[in-house]
């Protein structure tokens, strides 16, 4: 994949982290286990390039050429997402405890639940709203690409039902709204025709 | 009476044996942890993944812990948090303190929905 060679917060780089999952190389691979937006970022990749090797050919998906700007557009997402952004708060039990989570595990939850359902790949993924005021109402906005053949309507109904009981399970915001917007869909790769033979001199 | 501050390493085990915690993450963000990663780098040395502070007040007798943890899905993210922090108090009784625990992520096999 042709990824944007910019880092995360932790100086770590999506390109890096990619050349990783090929080659299993990293400088620092203690780093990994103790870096939750690396992890949430490999979770992605790793995603991102099962979909580009199944619907745009192995070939093209490693060159990261073709019909590729919605994997870039992913990616370029991926990058933002990536990072600890906003403090939701939790209740606490005891006064002056301080208990929450960051906007890089709810989005990055929200992208694993859009990944897990077959034929969906999650774009892009905003918290709309002041997550940092417990009870204020927040959107959640997802672009999603689908591929060539799945139902939208059916998949978008499957994921925002998921997505619903993942942010009730996992979270305390007050879920007003999940915007679904489709902005890319995918069609798998024509299959190539047998080349003929070149003649030999 | 004043009281020795806890060790991070036995908050570390106090902390990872909560159920559903499936990581500890360093205490701050990596960008806040510039300084101590120079450090780690040329001594060696591992940044504690719980931090603890004496506390601003009575520093002798009150401590603040502070810790990220990762969070299985099979568990709800805030219950969990609510049973590290319990988990943290139980462990320093009787010393006073305040516990910061962040969910840093949460990973695993996503729930069906109802």
């Amino acid at each position: 994949m042709s990824i944007p060679d910019r880092n995360l917060e932790c100086g770590h780089s999506l390109e890096e982290l990619s050349t990783y999952l090929d080659t299993g190389d990293i400088p620092d691979p203690h780093h990994l286990a103790e870096c939750p937006d690396c992890q949430a970022a490999l979770a992605s990749l790793r995603n991102l390039k099962v979909l580009g090797t199944e619907f745009l050919g192995e070939e093209i998906a490693a060159a990261g050429k073709g019909t590729d700007d919605w994997m870039q557009a992913i990616l370029d997402n991926l990058r933002l997402e990536v990072r600890p952004g906003r403090t939701i708060p939790l209740r606490p039990e005891h006064p002056g405890d301080t208990l929450s989570e960051t906007e890089g595990a709810i989005t990055a939850l929200v992208r694993a639940v859009g990944d897990s359902i077959p034929g969906i790949a999650v774009g892009k993924c905003r918290l709309r709203g002041d997550v940092t005021v417990p009870g204020a109402p927040v959107t959640v906005e997802v672009q999603l690409a689908v591929l060539y053949g799945h139902p939208m309507l059916g998949r978008a109904d499957e994921l925002r039902e998921h997505l619903a009981a993942a942010l009730a399970r996992h979270t305390e915001l007050n879920v007003a709204a999940i915007d679904l917007a489709v902005s890319d869909v995918l069609q798998p790769r024509p299959a190539t025709p047998p080349t003929p033979e070149e003649p030999q001199p | 009476m004043n009281q020795p501050l806890p060790a991070a390493d036995e908050l570390y085990e106090v902390i990872r044996s909560v159920d559903g915690v499936t990581a500890v993450y360093p205490a701050r963000p990596a960008w806040q942890n510039i300084a101590g990663a120079a450090l780690s780098a040329v001594t060696g040395v591992q940044l504690p993944p719980v931090l603890v502070l004496p506390g601003a007040e009575a520093p002798g007798t009150t401590a603040e812990v502070r810790t990220r943890i990762g969070v299985s899905s099979a568990h709800r993210a805030p219950d969990v948090c609510r049973d590290v922090a319990a988990a943290v108090r139980r462990h320093l009784d009787p010393l006073t303190v305040t516990v910061n625990v962040q969910v840093a992520a949460i990973s695993g096999p996503l729930p069906l929905p109802r």
